[in-house]
């Protein structure tokens, strides 16, 4: 391995730092999937170690500048002005040093430290309301508490022993025209539409006076547990949600001129902020419910990324939910206080 | 056949917030050659070493130069944490030098510096006048065509600038200007040039 490459790394990764990861993605892995003291989660796994690449990441940006007070740049412009070796090796090294990162993290899911649940989706009681139309039909609400994934389908039950219509004449209609036709015996499957996930709810119309009745109890809402090539997808996306609090974080340290344990629990706040789902509950008055409604404010102002950080048992709920313009309006944000942090830099040395 | 000038400086002034810092200077030198340039302090030697490097841009008249530069940097800044040798060897790699020789150009430039006993020492342990001695090494890693020096003597003891003076004296093809002040012990390093002089002291 050449000079330069092998020092850059060494620079990058001394072995304080390569213990402090390998321990890291062991303390992941028990935190996420040990039987005892475990969240049973793949999904807090990724989150755990979404958190490496971007100390990684930091680590680089910090040795990056010193390599630049220390004049690497320059020296490589007076020995040969054309030569790009030092920001190539750069780039090799960082590279390098990611994917081992991520190898690293990997490592308890091929070993079998994660073990596969049981079920292969999770499935979700509904809430459901019947409504009765102008024109005497009946309609089926079903709210489905939050956005979902647009993999979500929607089980129903139906009990015939009333029914009007002939199981060849039955349907089930959504507002968009789309429709399903009920078999006697069978469970109705019902796949959500884009814009039924992305609103959490969905509205079903039996043919008029059908006589189907619907088994609310029985109702329930799958969503597929993403399988292991989703992995990348689910870590970029947890990757994207701490990225930016990182990056606001060193914004609050060096441009707010405040200690680095007051803005840790500014950072706190915004990403709390950030991934508590917005329910639709009434919150009444008085001083408590006018302090949750300010925060209610707070989190609206914010882009909706709950779903980016999709962590417990639950996390197939989560995952994939967050519009592609939340993301990409969380991330701007993180640039902005990157850019913001960049420019308040500490004085050179030397 | 006459010979292409390593360095060349034309009526090349500093400036600096609109204000003229030196007199503007004419200078040349072929290969082989030396040269030292005398001035006060607040002269703009460090200004004029740093345009001749091409670190900062001309604001009047030009510079042109052939090859590589080792450049000695009044106030050098040093990666801490590597030793003598692995920063070399990285440094020798950044110029291009190719892998065969770089064991042995290393080990010649710490020997001419004797740098040999801290070869294995990380830059960071190193007192003043070492480090000085690391300075100058690194300007000669490798033979480069021109060694632009900003007073090179300093912190250096009496066997450092013996040191110095031979590193110089067998410099051979390389072509060496010195900036320095009087009387601080470079005056025998080389023929004087010219002086550096403030547009007020004309």
């Amino acid at each position: 391995m050449s000079p330069m490459l092998r020092g850059f790394l060494r620079e990058v990764l001394p072995w304080t730092w390569q213990l402090f990861f390998v321990l890291a993605v062991f303390t992941a892995a028990s935190l996420s999937f040990d039987a005892s003291l475990g969240a049973h989660s793949l999904g807090t796994y990724l989150a755990y170690l979404s958190l490496l690449p971007i100390a990684l990441l930091f680590r680089i940006g910090t040795v990056l500048d010193r390599r630049a007070q220390q004049g690497w740049p320059q020296q490589e412009i007076l020995r040969d002005p054309t030569a790009r070796k030092a920001p190539l090796t750069e780039m090799v090294a960082s590279g390098i040093l990611l994917s081992g990162v991520l190898l690293l993290g990997m490592a308890p899911l091929a070993t079998g430290f994660y073990a596969m649940p049981d079920a292969s989706s999770g499935l979700y009681p509904v809430h459901v309301e019947f409504e009765n139309t102008a024109d005497g039909t009946e309609r089926w609400l079903f709210d489905l508490g939050s956005t979902v994934p647009t993999t979500a389908r929607l089980h129903l039950t139906l009990d015939w022993s009333e029914a009007t219509v002939s199981a060849k004449d039955a349907k089930l209609q959504a507002p968009d025209d789309r429709f399903v036709k009920p078999v006697p015996g069978e469970l109705v499957h019902w796949s959500v539409s884009p814009n039924e996930a992305r609103v959490g709810k969905l509205v079903l119309q039996p043919n008029s006076q059908s006589g189907l009745i619907l088994r609310k109890q029985l109702c329930r809402l799958e969503i597929p547990r993403p399988t292991a090539d989703a992995l990348p997808r689910l870590l970029f996306h947890q990757f994207l949600f701490f990225l930016p609090l990182f990056a606001i974080l060193l914004a609050w340290f060096r441009c707010g001129r405040i200690r680095g344990t007051l803005s840790a629990m500014a950072t706190f706040t915004i990403a709390s902020l950030a991934a508590l789902p917005l329910s639709p509950v009434d919150l009444g008055s008085g001083p408590v419910a006018a302090l949750a409604k300010i925060l209610v404010l707070l989190k609206i102002a914010l882009p909706p990324v709950e779903g980016l950080l999709a962590t417990g048992h639950r996390f197939e709920r989560l995952a994939d939910t967050t519009p592609d313009l939340g993301s990409l309006s969380w991330l701007l944000l993180g640039t902005l206080a990157l850019w913001l942090a960049c420019r308040r830099r500490p004085a050179r040395q030397g | 056949m006459t010979q292409s000038p390593v360095l060349e400086v034309q009526q090349l002034g500093l400036s600096r917030g609109g204000r003229s810092l030196i007199v503007p200077l004419d200078l040349q030198l072929l290969a082989g050659e030396r040269g030292l340039l005398h001035g006060g302090n607040g002269s703009g030697k460090t200004t004029f070493m740093e345009t001749l490097c091409g670190l900062l841009p001309t604001t009047e008249g030009s510079v042109h130069h052939l090859g590589r530069i080792g450049y000695v940097p009044q106030e050098p800044n040093f990666p801490d944490h590597l030793t003598c040798t692995d920063y070399l060897k990285q440094l020798h790699q950044l110029g291009g030098r190719g892998r065969a020789k770089r064991k042995a150009e290393v080990g010649l430039t710490l020997q001419q510096f004797q740098l040999q006993k801290h070869a294995f020492d990380c830059i960071g342990s190193l007192s003043r006048g070492w480090r000085q001695r690391m300075n100058l090494a690194r300007a000669w890693l490798g033979s480069p065509e021109l060694l632009l020096l900003d007073e090179p003597q300093t912190a250096l003891d009496p066997s450092g600038m013996s040191a110095l003076r031979e590193a110089i004296a067998q410099a051979g093809q390389s072509a060496v200007l010195i900036v320095a002040p009087q009387g601080v012990g470079c005056d025998d390093l080389a023929p004087l040039l010219a002086k550096l002089q403030t547009p007020e002291s004309v």
